[in-house]
């Protein structure tokens, strides 16, 4: 079931009202209520791997009890619990990957040797909830946080149904506490989740999909097209990868909101980031995060010697890249990143931009100015990458996109969509200040202003909108 | 709660009126680039807005043309007249059964044909209606018929040009428009039939082999269509007029398509692509469109076989 679906019009209305209406006083009951809920959300996707997410959510449940339990094992049940996970993550996610690329290694020496690949689905989400469950895992074994007692409130931690499959990774530490604390109706918040669905479904049915159609269009046809055009190719996966995904967020962030919960901040306007750095503190903060608290600080993080500093960033980016899937174009994705973040780590000058640009201004500086402009450069480079079908491809559209014609007038230059993105950058620049875009018309005192907003913003969704159900790119994730 | 709820549904009226508000603006003001959310165009390749100004003129009929493009630019009604019969042409452009279903309720009691030829392009069964039915909502009056299929054919698009036609209608702002005769290359004829400027054609070397697609609903709707006429007593046919080869050979599941029409649906079925010797260059102008001399060929080998079936008297 996706979000943008008319089913999902349906089901969220009906489990909000069951939820409020029929178990507002009951704890237990909305908790259960809402595990249905989710369990059911995942089985529209394949009700087989739901087998495998309770499997995946009894096992940390199960590790985390061993692991507060025993005093001189607890080491063996966390590597009991993130080898079977990532084990199942590996056989999922990476398996042909590992196979052809061991066999391509070979083939170079000359070795040709014949292999077969799984023929798998990859289940939908896995990647997210894996770090959910890991998360816990972790946290239970550095001693954050207590072993969860409840079943029910375990598995609605992992398989909320907002960010089940594709997040925001949250942590035991920020939502297990919210499933078990008593959650009353909040007017001001309720109305603030819609003001945030509504503007992640503007993101997603509107940009991004709309970004979507040209960029296609484009990378497939990258051979034949003229410099200026795989320019604005590339310029349209960059706003539809930002609103396809961070308009999931919104939608995921909003929802939860509807029943009482506040989920992690997944994107903090990344695109007006003044370096790579701020970039990385803005973009996907939940698995940056993750990353972050998992990986990078028990390697050492940005401690120690130069080579270290340097091994770590490199660590830290790759597995980025890998995590978002098995192919080299994101292996190379996140080296671009890394190589991008080294200058700013080695002169100390990673963590200077740390405010909102131009805060409190209506407008940026010239400064500000270029250095959006340059790490946005940057980003639209490396994002080629991301999208390409592969490597060869990603280094084919480079070469063409930088030949003289990359000062011709692009072939593809669709003006209603130049004017909504005009509108988008627009509306988020002005509400960057917020959690999301369009927090602060909550502010606004005249309703009919309000209300006249909302609607336009309903009648460019049911306008522009692609009629097809178009999935979120991170579900492949 | 009682507050949010109150404020959603109050939400919805407020909300539809300032969409219609903002469609009806759209259509009227903005320029043609920034409607791509509304399709409202009066006049169109069929011709439809004329031809239903003209269906007064003609009652009890010998023939109704109905279908696509393939009936509007292949049965020529002067032809015809020219043989004795009354004919009229009500094809548009990609009409699917969705649409020949309003057509048929509106205008069937009106013209009161003696035998109804139905084109069955394949194509069409595959279709999400959409195209036609804009064209329909654009030069048919607007009523409850057309909401409907709106709601049948379920695009945004469908819906925000019947809000900008039913705006139109209830101004009257297209009293006064009359269709151009003559547009482009092609030139209307009274009747229904739309006359390109003779010219040949060149077919593709390659044509990539691909298969029909048929969508349950449009077969639904294409039943209810027969049904319509055998409950109204009015004989018909199903044709399939001709194609170039190389187009007409490309498709693999053809077979199935012939199946669909005799076996499913029962009815006379004549597929004119093998009867008709037409040469793909010399007869047609495009791979789905007879030029005039490819018309008079196909019309004339038609009135011969329909006269040979007994579905025509011998006048």
């Amino acid at each position: 079931m996706l979000f943008n679906s008319l089913d999902f019009a349906f089901f969220l209305p009906i489990v909000f009202i069951v939820y409020w209406f029929f178990f507002a006083k009951e704890l237990k009951w909305q908790n259960v209520l809402l595990l249905a809920a989710s369990y059911y959300f995942y089985s529209c996707w394949d009700w087989r791997f739901l087998f495998l997410l309770i499997f995946s959510t009894a096992l940390d449940y199960y590790s985390g009890h061993k692991i507060a339990q025993s005093e001189h094992h607890k080491k063996k049940w966390l590597i009991l619990s993130v080898g079977i996970n990532l084990g199942f993550l590996g056989v999922f996610k990476y398996f042909n990957f590992f196979i052809e690329s061991f066999a391509d290694f070979l083939a170079v020496f000359g070795i040709n040797q014949s292999y077969s690949t799984l023929s798998v689905i990859l289940p939908v989400g896995i990647s997210f909830y894996t770090f959910h469950g890991l998360s816990y895992v972790f946290d239970v074994y550095n001693n954050k946080i207590k072993p969860c007692d409840n079943w029910v409130n375990y598995s609605l931690f992992v398989s909320f149904f907002p960010l089940l499959v594709a997040g925001p990774i949250e942590r035991a530490t920020h939502l297990l506490p919210q499933v078990e604390k008593p959650r009353k109706f909040d007017y001001s918040k309720a109305i603030d989740g819609l003001r945030q669905i509504l503007w992640g479904l503007f993101k997603k049915m509107v940009i991004a999909d709309n970004c979507a159609k040209f960029a296609n269009a484009i990378f497939e046809n990258s051979a034949h097209e003229t410099g200026s055009t795989l320019l604005i190719g590339a310029l349209f996966f960059t706003f539809q990868i930002y609103c396809d995904f961070s308009g999931y967020s919104d939608i995921a962030l909003g929802t939860a909101r509807l029943f009482g919960f506040e989920l992690l901040q997944n994107f903090k306007f990344p695109y007006f980031s003044r370096d790579i750095a701020e970039f990385w503190r803005r973009w996907h903060i939940s698995l940056s995060s993750w990353f972050r608290d998992y990986l990078y600080f028990p390697l050492g993080g940005s401690q120690g010697s130069i080579g270290l500093k340097v091994r770590n960033t490199f660590i830290i980016f790759l597995v980025s890249g890998f995590w978002h899937g098995a192919n080299w174009t994101f292996i190379v994705w996140g080296l671009l990143n890394a190589i991008y973040f080294l200058p700013l780590l080695l002169t100390n000058k990673n963590r200077v931009n740390l405010d909102i640009v131009a805060k409190g201004k209506y407008w940026p500086n010239l400064k500000e100015v270029f250095q959006i402009a340059v790490t946005f450069s940057l980003t639209v480079f490396a994002w080629i990458f991301f999208r390409a079908n592969d490597l060869s491809h990603a280094f084919q559209y480079i070469e063409s996109m930088f030949t003289k014609q990359f000062f011709s007038m692009p072939t593809v230059f669709p003006t209603y969509l130049m004017l909504l993105l005009g509108f988008f950058i627009t509306v988020e620049w002005f509400g960057r200040e917020h959690h999301f875009a369009i927090q602060k018309l909550g502010y606004m005192r005249f309703r009919f202003l309000r209300w006249s907003f909302y609607s336009v913003l309903l009648f460019l969704i049911f306008a522009f909108m692609v009629t097809e159900e178009t999935p979120f790119i991170y579900f492949q994730f | 709660m009682k507050k949010f709820l109150k404020n959603s549904l109050l939400f919805i009226p407020f909300f539809l009126v300032v969409y219609v508000a903002i469609v009806c603006v759209i259509g009227e003001f903005a320029p043609y680039h920034f409607r791509n959310c509304i399709n409202y165009r009066l006049g169109s390749n069929g011709y439809l807005h004329t031809k239903i100004r003209e269906i007064e003129n003609h009652k009890n009929v010998d023939i109704l043309f109905i279908g696509t493009s393939h009936a509007y630019r292949g049965f020529d009604v002067r032809i015809f007249k020219k043989e004795g019969y009354a004919t009229f042409n009500l094809g548009s452009s990609i009409q699917t059964p969705i649409q020949t279903n309003l057509l048929f309720r509106r205008y069937l009691d009106k013209l009161q044909p003696k035998l109804v030829v139905y084109d069955v392009n394949p194509e069409i069964f595959g279709s999400d209606g959409v195209e036609a039915s804009l064209d329909l909502i654009s030069n048919d009056k607007v009523d409850f018929d057309t909401f409907k299929m709106a709601l049948e054919v379920n695009n945004v698009k469908a819906y925000n040009t019947l809000i900008f036609a039913f705006y139109q209608q209830t101004i009257n702002a297209n009293e006064g428009f009359k269709e151009p005769i003559n547009r482009g290359e092609d030139t209307y004829i009274s009747g229904g039939f739309v006359q390109k400027k003779l010219k040949t054609f060149t077919p593709s070397k390659h044509y990539e082999e691909v298969s029909y697609a048929f969508n349950d609903n449009q077969l639904d709707y294409f039943s209810r269509n027969l049904k319509l006429l055998q409950d109204k007593k009015i004989p018909y046919i199903l044709v399939h007029n001709p194609l170039t080869k190389k187009l007409y050979h490309s498709k693999r599941n053809y077979t199935d398509f012939s199946k669909l029409m005799t076996q499913k649906f029962k009815s006379r079925y004549y597929d004119f692509n093998p009867l008709v010797p037409l040469n793909d260059t010399l007869h047609f102008y495009d791979d789905n469109h007879m030029n005039q001399n490819g018309v008079r060929l196909f019309d004339a080998y038609f009135i011969a076989k329909l006269k040979h079936e007994g579905l025509l008297s011998q006048e």
